[in-house]
C-alpha cells in the first residue's frame, strides 16, 4: 500500500488504481463484500454506546418493539400485496444496522431473506453512498432481485431504506418478497426453459426507486413495462413503500422515545448475542464430520444425476460446511446456486430445526464457515441462469439439518425437536396468460408451500403443512384462486396412498392436485420441481426416504365436456385416472417433475403430487395400531402393511393379528441378517472407482473432491469449467431425423 | 326496564339485573358439570339483593339473556357427535390438510415458527369420517360435473358404518350455488326420513357462511354440527329451568357478532366467545352514552388479557376469518385480541439477551401461581404482585385464596440468581415486563387500524385489570384509565344492552371500477336485488323471533379491495340501494379515506381496479339499552382513612414507598386519591402508582390519570369527557 504525503507524487500502484477506477467499464457485484457473511466490526457509534456495558432489560424492551414492529409489517404486507407468494406469506420484513447488519426479523415469513437482504445495502453504502449521482437520503428506498447482488433469486425482489435521525444513518429497514412475475422468458420469472441469465427477466442490481418517499415516476413506468403484470409491479412498489415507511416510523418513535443510541446499542447488541449463542452451541457440539449427498435427477431440461455433496464438520469451535465435490454449473439450465443462496440454505436448516428458538438473524452463521468450489452448482458464476437455485439450496437446508442432527443427537439437550428430513422440493404449478377478467398475469400456486413434514423422533411427520423454508404460511383457498384465474382444480387436495416417508414414525403424507384450463384462450403452465426419478428427501435412522412421482397430463380431450356428458367416469384421484384412463380418445403423458411452460388448451388436465417427509426409524418398530390407523385413513395401501410393515392382517376382520405380526416381523428380521454381509465385504463389492457408463453423472465421485465428472467428460475442480448442454428439441429432432434417413434408405 | 344478563366465565358466572331503574349484580362459582346451577345461583344471589324472589322476577322480565360457553367447553373437552363430512370428490384432504397453517392457528408466533414441534390439533372429523362425492361447480355455479345421486347415496351408508352421528355437506363454490348441497341433504333425508327414530342433523356450509373459502366454510360448518346438541340439550334443560321457574319467553342467546337472538335462531358457532365479545360492546354502550369517545376495553384475568376495541361514530371492527380454538372459520365475529399476559403468567430467564421474560404460558389456576401454594413451582405475575406489596395475602379473592409470600420470594429469587438480581429486582422487572408487553399489544392493535393509543380512554377490568392498568397506560401513553361501573360483571352488563342482530354475507365479485376497461359500476339492478335478497333474509330471522317487519333495520356492508389483493376492506355504505354514479363514486371514497387511514395515505391503488367481494347485511332490531348515568361524583367527597400502611415497590421508583391501603370505603363517588395507594374492596384491587391520580366516581366507576394530566385538565371530577350523544 502506498503511503501519501503532502507534496508526494503518486505511485505506479495508486496511478493504475486511479485509471483503472476512472475507467471502469461497469460496476458490477461485489465478489469481496458477499464473500463475508461474518458480522461487521462495531462502527464508532457503536462502540461509545456498548463499551461500557449496556442495560439488557432496557434493550430488551426495545427490542420486543423493533420484533413488534416487523411482525407488523409483516401482517400489513401479506394483507395487502398483490404478488401471489407474498399473500401466502413468502417474505420478511426486517431490520439492519446502519452498516447493514442484520439485527432482527418478523418472526413470520421467509428466512433466506435474512441470509439474503444486508449485501445489497452494504453494496449501497459501499459504492452508492458517496456517488454524487446517487447517495443515500432519508425517504429513499431502493430495490433489487439479482442474486449476485446478495438477492436470492431473481423473481425475489429485495427493498430496503435507510433511517435517519437527527440526520445521522441509525438502520435500515427492508422487504424481501416473492414477486413472480419479471418478465423472464417464461412466465412467473422462473421455469425450466430459462437457458442464459439473460432468459431471466429484468435483474436489478439495487436501484433508488424512491426518493423523499416517493416512488420515481420513470422508474415505475420502467419496472411496469418490464413485466407481464404491471398492475402487480405498480401496487406491490407502493405496498413496499408504505411499509418501509411504516417501520421506519416505529423505529425513529423508539428514538424518541429511548434516544437513538438506544435503538443502536439494541441492534447492534441484539446481532452480539445471536453470534455469541450460537457460537456457544457449536461449541457443544462434539467435534467430527458429516458427509451427506443428494442427487438431483434431472437439469430441468433432461435427466441426470446432479450431485450436491456436503461434508459438514464442527472444528475448532466453528461449523464447516463444506460443498466442495458438488457438480459443475450448468452453462445453461437455471439450477445453478450463487454462494450466497447456499448460505441461505445452510440457515435455513439451522434456523428451522435445529435452533428454531434463536431470532432469525444472519449474526447465527458467525461461527460458521462455508466452502465450495467456485463455477460448481453450488458456487456458481454469473454467466450461468440461477432462476432455479433452489434446486440446490433446498438441499443444503436438508444436508444442513442432518447432519447436525448426527452431530448432536447425543446431547443431553435439543434446541429443536428432533426431525427427519423435510420435504423439499418445490411440487407446484407456474401459470400464465390471460385470465378470464382479460388481465395479463404470470405467477405461481400456493401449493408450493404444502410441503409434507418428516417424522419426529417421538412422532408422525404432519402431511402437507408447511414448505422447508418457511413457518405458518398459507395453501390457500381454491375457491378464491378459481375466483381470479380461469383453470379448475379438479383435485384440490386429495393425500396420495403410500406417499409417505416409511419408519417407525412416518414422515407426512403430500397431497395430490390438478389444474386444467377452462377459461382462457391463452393459458399455459410450467412446473420446477425434481426428484420425481431420484428421491432427494432422505428418511433419518433406517426410516425411508419420500416417494417420487411425475407429473401427470390428459392432453387431447376437454375432460370438462366429457364430464359433464358422463360424471360417472371421474376418478378423483391421478393413480386411477391414470391407470383407468377413462377418457376416451386423450393422450395420458407422463412427465419429469421440471415442465418447460406450455400451452394448455381448454379441458386439458395437469396433475401432480408432493412428495413426502422422511421417515424415523425402522419400519420393522413401527406400532402396529399406528400402521392399521394410516391403512384405515388411506395413507397406506394394504400391499405396503403386509410387505413394508410386515403386518398380518385377519383376512375375515381386516383387524391386525398380533401374534402373526410378531412372527412375520421376526422373521423379516432374521432374513435382514441372512441378506447382511459385513462391511468390508460389502464396500468391496459395491463400491467403484469410476460412476457407471452410460448415466449422466455430474459432480465428485466418492471422496475425491478435486476430480469432476461432467456426463462423458471428467475435470479438474481448479480448471472447472461450465457444462453445456443441448438443446432437448434439438437432440429430439436429430434422433428423428437419423430414424428417418434409417426409413429412407430402407 | 327489567332484563336478566348472565355472563358463564372460567371461574365465576356472572349475573345483572336490571330492576326498573335498579342494577344488581349476582356472582357465583362457575359450575362446569352443570351451567344451569352456576347461573340459578347467581340469579337468586341478585334477587336477594333485590328482596325479589325469584320467580316473581322471572315472571316479570322482559328478557333473559345470556352469554354462554357451553359450545367453547364442549370444543375443548372434544365433546360432540361424531361428525361425517361429505365434500366434493378431489377435496377430501382440505379439512385434514388445513391449509397448510392449520397447525399454528391459536399458537403464539414463536411456537408457530417452530416446524420442528409442528402438530394439528387432534382432528374433529377423523379422516376416517370423511368421504368426497362426485359433483363440480365452477366459480360462477355453473355446473362442471352433475351430481351423482348413486355416489352421495353410497358414501352415506359407509359414513353411517362408520359410526357419523351427524352430517356436514360441503360442496365448492355452493356459496353461489347451494344447489348440490341442498340436494345431497334431500338424498339424506330421503334415505332416512326426519320420522326415523335417530334421524341425523344435516349442516349445509353454504347455510352456515355466506363466503368463499371451502376450508374456512367447512371448519365453520363442522363446528356447527360438532357442537349442536350440546348447545341444544344444554340450552333446553336451561330453557326448562327457567320455565319452570316462571319465565314464559324464550331466552335470548349472545352472539360474538355483538348481537343476540332466540335459540331457534343461534347457530351453535356464534355463542363461541360470546362473553368477552359482550364486555366490548359494554364498552361500546358506555362510550356511546357517556360520550368518553374512542375507547379501548382490556380484561386481564389469570390467563389472558383480552383487548377490544370501540371507534367513535360506530365503526366495528370484526374478524371475517377468526380462529376458533385451534381452527380457522368463516363467520363476523367482533374483532377480540387475547394475548398471553395475567396474573398466572410464568416468567422465565432468557439467557441469550441476559434479561426476563413473561408469558405467553400460564399457570393458570391449577396449579396457579407459587404463591397460591398448590403446587406451583414457577414464579408468575402475581407472585410478583404479592412480593412488590400490592395484594394483601388475606384478602384475595374476597379471601378465597390465601397468599404465601414466602413461596413469591422463593420463585423470585430463583429466578433472578442467573441474572444476579434480588427477589425484589426480579419482581420489579417482571411487573414491568408484562405492562410493557400488554401495552405493545394494545398499541398494535390500535396501529393496525390507524389509531393512535393518546386518543383512546382505557377501560380496565377483569381481575387483575385495575391493578395493572397504570403500568400498562404508561408504557402506552394513555392518560385516561377507566375501571368501568358494574366492572365485576362487566359482560353481563354489555348482554343488558344488546340488539336481536343478524348477518347475511354473500360472495360475489363486482367490479366497482374496472382498471383495464375504465368503466364504473352501472349495473344497479343486480347490486340491488342482491342486498334486498339479503335483507330478506334477515326479515325472516327476526319474523321468525316475533318481531314485527316496523321494527326490522339493515345496515349494509361491502368487503371492497384494489384489484388483486388479499385485503379486504369493510366499509359501511350510506345508501343501501345504488342508483348513480354518485353512490358508486361514495362507496370508492370511503374505501380510499379508510385504507388511507391504516395503511398510509397514497398507499391506495384504485388504478389497480377496485371490487366488492362479499355483501353484507346486518338486519337488527333495536332494544332499549341499560342506562348508565353519568360517571361524575356529585360532589368531592374526603377520602377516608387508610385501614393499614404497607411497603410497596414500585417500578418508577428506586427504593419501597410506605403505601396507604384502604377498603371499600375508598370507592365512595368523590373520594381522590394520590399515588401511591391501594384500595381492595375484596374481589379486585386497585393499584394507584406514583404519579398517579385516582377518583372515584358514580356507579362504582373509577377513574385514573396520570396526576400531570389531571392537574392540567383544570381539576375536573372525571376526565376528558364529551358531550352524551
Amino acid at each position: 500500500m502506498n503511503e501519501m504525503h503532502r507534496g508526494e507524487l503518486p505511485g505506479d500502484d495508486e496511478l493504475k488504481a486511479r485509471f483503472l477506477s476512472a475507467n471502469t467499464l461497469f460496476l458490477g457485484p461485489d465478489t469481496e463484500l458477499l464473500a463475508d457473511h461474518r458480522i461487521q466490526a462495531r462502527s464508532t457509534r457503536e462502540e461509545r454506546v456498548l463499551r461500557d456495558g449496556a442495560d439488557d432489560h432496557l434493550f430488551e424492551e426495545i427490542r420486543a418493539s423493533l420484533q413488534s414492529a416487523l411482525d407488523e409489517g409483516f401482517e400489513v404486507t401479506t394483507n395487502a400485496i398483490v404478488s401471489p407468494a407474498g399473500k401466502f406469506g413468502d417474505m420478511t420484513v426486517t431490520v439492519f444496522t446502519a452498516n447493514g447488519d442484520l439485527s432482527s426479523a418478523s418472526l413470520r415469513g421467509v428466512i433466506g431473506f435474512c441470509a439474503a437482504s444486508g449485501f445489497p445495502i452494504r453494496y449501497v453504502i459501499k459504492h452508492f453512498e458517496h456517488e454524487p449521482t446517487v447517495g443515500v437520503r432519508a425517504g429513499d428506498m431502493f430495490i433489487m432481485n439479482d442474486p449476485f447482488y446478495g438477492g436470492v433469486h431473481s423473481p425475489d425482489q429485495i427493498s430496503f431504506m435507510p433511517v435517519y435521525h437527527d440526520g445521522e444513518r441509525v438502520a435500515w429497514v427492508a422487504i424481501g418478497l416473492h414477486e413472480g412475475e419479471n418478465g423472464a422468458r417464461e412466465p412467473g420469472g422462473m421455469g425450466p426453459a430459462m437457458e442464459s441469465p439473460w432468459d431471466e427477466g429484468i435483474k436489478m442490481p439495487p436501484i433508488r426507486v424512491a426518493e423523499n418517499y416517493r416512488l420515481k415516476f420513470d422508474l415505475v413506468n420502467y419496472l411496469q413495462n418490464s413485466s407481464r403484470d404491471p398492475r402487480l409491479v405498480g401496487a406491490d412498489l407502493k405496498v413496499r413503500l408504505a411499509t418501509l415507511r411504516r417501520v421506519e416510523a416505529r423505529l425513529l418513535a423508539l428514538c424518541d422515545t429511548y434516544g437513538a443510541n438506544a435503538l443502536v446499542g439494541t441492534l447492534r447488541q441484539s446481532l452480539e448475542y445471536v453470534a455469541a449463542e450460537a457460537t456457544r452451541r457449536v461449541r457443544e457440539l462434539p467435534e467430527g464430520t458429516v458427509r451427506g449427498q443428494i442427487f438431483l435427477d434431472t437439469t430441468m431440461r433432461e435427466d441426470a444425476l446432479i450431485r450436491f455433496y456436503a461434508r459438514i464438520s464442527v472444528r475448532d469451535g466453528r461449523l464447516v460446511c463444506d460443498f466442495r465435490g458438488s457438480s459443475p454449473q450448468f452453462m445453461n439450465r437455471p439450477i445453478n446456486a450463487p454462494i450466497t443462496s447456499i448460505r441461505i440454505g445452510v440457515l435455513m436448516g439451522l434456523v428451522s430445526f435445529i435452533w428454531p428458538d434463536l431470532p432469525r438473524s444472519l449474526a447465527i452463521l458467525d461461527p460458521v464457515d462455508i466452502l465450495a468450489t467456485p463455477g460448481s452448482v453450488a458456487d456458481a458464476t454469473r454467466e450461468v441462469p440461477t432462476c432455479l437455485n433452489m434446486q440446490v439450496f433446498f438441499k443444503a437446508i436438508t444436508l444442513t439439518q442432518m447432519a447436525l442432527l448426527k452431530l448432536g443427537f447425543g446431547l443431553p439437550r435439543h434446541y429443536g425437536n428432533p426431525i427427519a428430513p423435510w420435504f423439499n422440493q418445490p411440487v407446484t404449478f407456474i401459470y400464465g396468460g390471460v385470465t378470464q377478467h382479460v388481465e395479463q398475469v404470470g405467477n405461481l400456486c400456493a401449493d408450493l408451500n404444502g410441503m409434507p413434514g418428516g417424522a419426529k423422533w417421538d412422532a408422525d411427520g404432519e402431511h402437507s403443512m408447511s414448505p422447508n423454508f418457511a413457518a405458518y404460511v398459507d395453501t390457500g383457498e381454491t375457491e378464491l384462486v378459481e375466483e381470479d384465474l380461469p383453470f379448475v382444480q379438479v383435485i384440490s387436495k386429495r393425500l396420495l396412498t403410500d406417499n409417505c416417508g416409511f419408519g417407525k414414525f412416518r414422515g407426512g403424507a403430500g397431497y395430490e392436485f390438478s389444474v386444467a384450463n377452462r377459461y382462457s384462450d391463452v393459458w399455459g403452465f410450467l412446473a420446477l420441481a425434481g426428484g420425481s426419478k431420484f428421491s432427494t428427501t432422505p428418511g433419518m435412522f433406517g426410516g425411508y426416504g419420500s416417494p417420487t412421482y411425475p407429473i401427470s397430463m390428459i392432453k387431447e380431450v376437454d375432460v370438462f365436456a366429457e364430464l359433464a356428458r358422463d360424471a360417472g367416469i371421474f376418478r378423483g384421484s391421478l393413480v386411477d385416472l391414470m391407470n383407468e384412463r377413462p377418457f376416451a380418445g386423450a393422450s395420458y403423458r407422463t412427465h419429469r417433475a421440471a415442465l418447460p411452460f406450455e400451452m394448455a388448451r381448454k379441458g386439458e388436465l395437469y396433475l401432480q403430487s408432493q412428495g413426502a417427509g422422511g421417515g424415523w426409524g425402522d419400519v420393522l418398530d413401527r406400532d402396529p395400531a399406528l400402521v392399521a390407523k394410516d391403512l384405515e385413513e388411506g395413507i397406506i395401501s394394504t400391499a405396503t402393511a403386509q410387505d413394508i410393515y410386515r403386518i398380518v392382517l385377519d383376512p375375515r376382520t381386516g383387524a391386525v393379528d398380533p401374534q402373526s405380526t410378531e412372527a412375520a416381523r421376526t422373521a423379516e428380521r432374521a432374513a435382514r441378517l441372512a441378506r447382511s454381509l459385513p462391511y468390508a465385504e460389502f464396500a468391496a463389492a459395491w463400491n467403484r472407482d469410476t460412476p457407471p457408463a452410460g448415466v449422466p453423472y455430474y459432480g465428485a465421485w466418492g471422496e475425491d473432491v478435486d476430480t469432476l465428472y461432467a456426463g462423458d467428460t471428467t475435470m479438474r475442480a481448479d480448471a472447472i469449467q461450465p457444462i453445456f448442454m443441448p438443446d432437448p428439441r434439438e437432440v429430439r429432432i436429430a434422433a428423428l431425423e437419423a430414424r428417418l434417413r434409417t426409413y429412407e434408405s430402407c | 326496564m327489567k332484563r336478566v344478563s348472565v355472563d358463564i366465565g372460567g371461574t365465576f358466572t356472572d349475573c345483572l339485573v336490571a330492576w326498573d331503574g335498579r342494577y344488581v349484580q349476582g356472582k357465583s362459582l362457575t359450575t362446569h358439570h352443570n351451567l344451569s346451577l352456576g347461573f340459578f345461583d347467581a340469579l337468586e344471589r341478585a334477587c336477594a339483593s333485590l328482596g325479589v324472589a325469584r320467580g316473581a322476577l322471572l315472571a316479570t322480565v322482559d328478557s333473559v339473556r345470556y352469554a354462554t360457553t357451553l359450545g367453547t367447553n364442549a370444543l375443548i373437552e372434544r365433546k360432540g357427535p361424531r361428525v361425517g363430512l361429505l365434500i366434493t370428490e378431489g377435496f377430501e384432504s382440505t379439512v385434514p390438510v388445513s391449509r397448510g397453517r392449520g397447525y399454528a392457528e391459536g399458537l403464539s408466533l414463536w411456537q408457530a415458527m417452530d416446524l420442528s414441534r409442528g402438530r394439528r390439533p387432534a382432528p374433529i372429523v377423523p379422516v376416517a369420517l370423511i368421504r368426497g362425492v362426485r359433483e363440480r361447480l365452477d366459480y360462477r355455479g355453473e355446473v362442471l360435473i352433475p351430481l351423482v345421486e348413486d355416489d352421495v347415496r353410497r358414501k352415506v351408508r359407509e359414513l353411517l358404518d362408520a359410526g357419523a352421528q351427524s352430517f356436514v355437506v360441503v360442496s365448492a363454490n355452493s356459496t353461489v350455488n347451494p344447489a348440490h348441497e341442498e340436494r345431497i341433504r334431500e338424498i339424506i333425508l330421503e334415505e332416512y326420513p326426519s320420522s326415523l327414530l335417530g334421524a341425523l342433523p344435516v349442516v349445509l356450509s353454504s347455510a352456515v357462511s355466506g363466503r368463499r373459502g371451502e376450508y374456512v366454510r367447512a371448519m365453520s360448518a363442522i363446528i356447527d354440527a360438532y357442537l349442536h346438541s350440546t348447545m341444544y340439550f344444554g340450552m333446553s334443560a336451561l330453557e326448562q329451568g327457567l320455565r319452570e321457574a316462571g319465565y314464559r319467553r324464550p331466552i335470548l342467546l349472545v352472539h360474538n357478532t355483538s348481537g343476540m337472538a332466540q335459540m331457534n335462531s343461534t347457530d351453535a358457532l356464534r355463542t363461541v366467545h360470546s362473553g368477552p365479545v359482550a364486555g366490548i360492546h359494554a364498552g361500546d354502550e358506555l362510550a356511546r352514552q357517556t360520550g368518553l369517545g374512542n375507547v379501548i376495553t382490556t380484561d386481564m384475568g389469570g390467563t389472558s388479557f383480552d383487548i377490544g376495541l370501540v371507534v367513535e361514530g360506530g365503526i366495528k371492527h370484526y374478524d371475517f376469518s377468526p380462529t376458533v380454538d385451534r381452527w380457522l372459520v368463516s363467520l363476523p365475529m367482533v374483532h377480540l385480541t387475547a394475548l398471553g399476559a395475567g396474573g398466572g403468567s410464568i416468567a422465565r430467564c432468557d439467557p441469550i439477551f441476559r434479561t426476563l421474560k413473561v408469558g405467553p404460558d400460564s399457570a393458570g389456576s391449577d396449579p396457579g401461581p407459587a404463591c397460591y401454594g398448590r403446587g406451583g413451582t414457577q414464579a408468575t405475575v402475581t407472585d410478583a404482585d404479592l412480593l412488590l406489596g400490592y395484594l394483601d395475602p388475606e384478602r384475595y379473592a374476597n379471601g378465597s385464596i390465601p397468599l404465601s409470600r414466602r413461596r413469591a420470594e422463593r420463585v423470585l429469587a430463583a429466578l433472578g440468581a442467573p441474572l444476579g438480581l434480588s427477589a425484589i429486582e426480579a419482581a420489579r422487572l417482571v411487573r414491568r415486563r408484562v405492562d410493557f408487553d400488554m401495552a405493545s399489544g394494545l398499541m398494535g392493535e390500535l396501529r393496525a387500524r390507524g389509531y393512535r393509543a393518546t386518543d383512546f380512554t382505557m377501560l380496565a377490568y377483569g381481575g387483575n385489570g385495575p391493578l395493572h392498568c397504570c403500568g400498562i397506560a404508561r408504557h402506552a401513553g394513555i392518560d385516561r384509565v377507566l375501571a368501568p361501573p358494574y366492572a365485576a360483571v362487566f359482560s353481563a352488563c354489555g348482554a343488558s344492552s344488546l340488539d336481536q342482530l343478524h348477518f347475511h354475507e354473500h360472495s360475489q365479485i363486482t367490479d366497482l371500477y374496472n382498471a383495464r376497461t375504465g368503466v364504473l359500476f352501472e349495473d344497479y339492478a343486480t347490486f340491488n336485488a342482491t342486498v334486498a335478497m339479503l335483507e330478506a333474509r334477515g326479515h325472516d330471522d327476526l319474523r321468525r323471533q316475533g318481531v314485527p317487519p316496523s321494527a326490522v333495520r339493515h345496515r349494509l356492508e361491502l368487503d371492497l379491495r384494489y384489484g388483486s389483493q388479499t385485503l379486504e376492506t369493510t366499509i359501511v355504505a350510506e345508501r343501501r340501494r345504488l342508483g348513480s354514479v354518485r353512490d358508486v363514486l361514495a362507496l370508492i371514497e370511503r374505501l380510499d379515506a379508510d385504507y388511507g387511514r391504516r395503511y398510509g395515505q397514497g398507499s391506495q391503488a384504485p388504478e389497480s381496479g377496485i371490487r366488492i367481494m362479499t355483501f353484507r347485511v346486518a338486519t337488527y332490531v333495536e332494544n332499549a339499552a341499560l342506562r348508565f348515568g353519568s360517571l361524575d361524583a356529585v360532589a368531592a367527597r374526603a377520602a377516608p382513612l387508610p385501614v393499614a400502611h404497607r411497603a410497596c415497590f414500585f417500578v418508577t421508583c428506586d427504593g419501597p414507598l410506605s403505601t396507604p391501603c384502604y377498603d371499600a370505603a375508598a370507592l365512595e363517588p368523590g373520594v381522590t386519591l394520590e399515588g401511591p395507594a391501594i384500595v381492595n374492596p375484596g374481589e379486585t384491587t386497585y393499584l394507584i402508582e406514583p404519579g398517579w391520580r385516582y377518583a372515584a366516581g358514580a356507579q362504582g366507576a373509577v377513574w385514573f390519570t396520570p396526576v400531570a394530566a389531571a392537574n392540567s385538565a383544570s381539576r375536573r371530577a372525571a376526565p376528558a369527557r364529551r358531550e352524551t350523544t
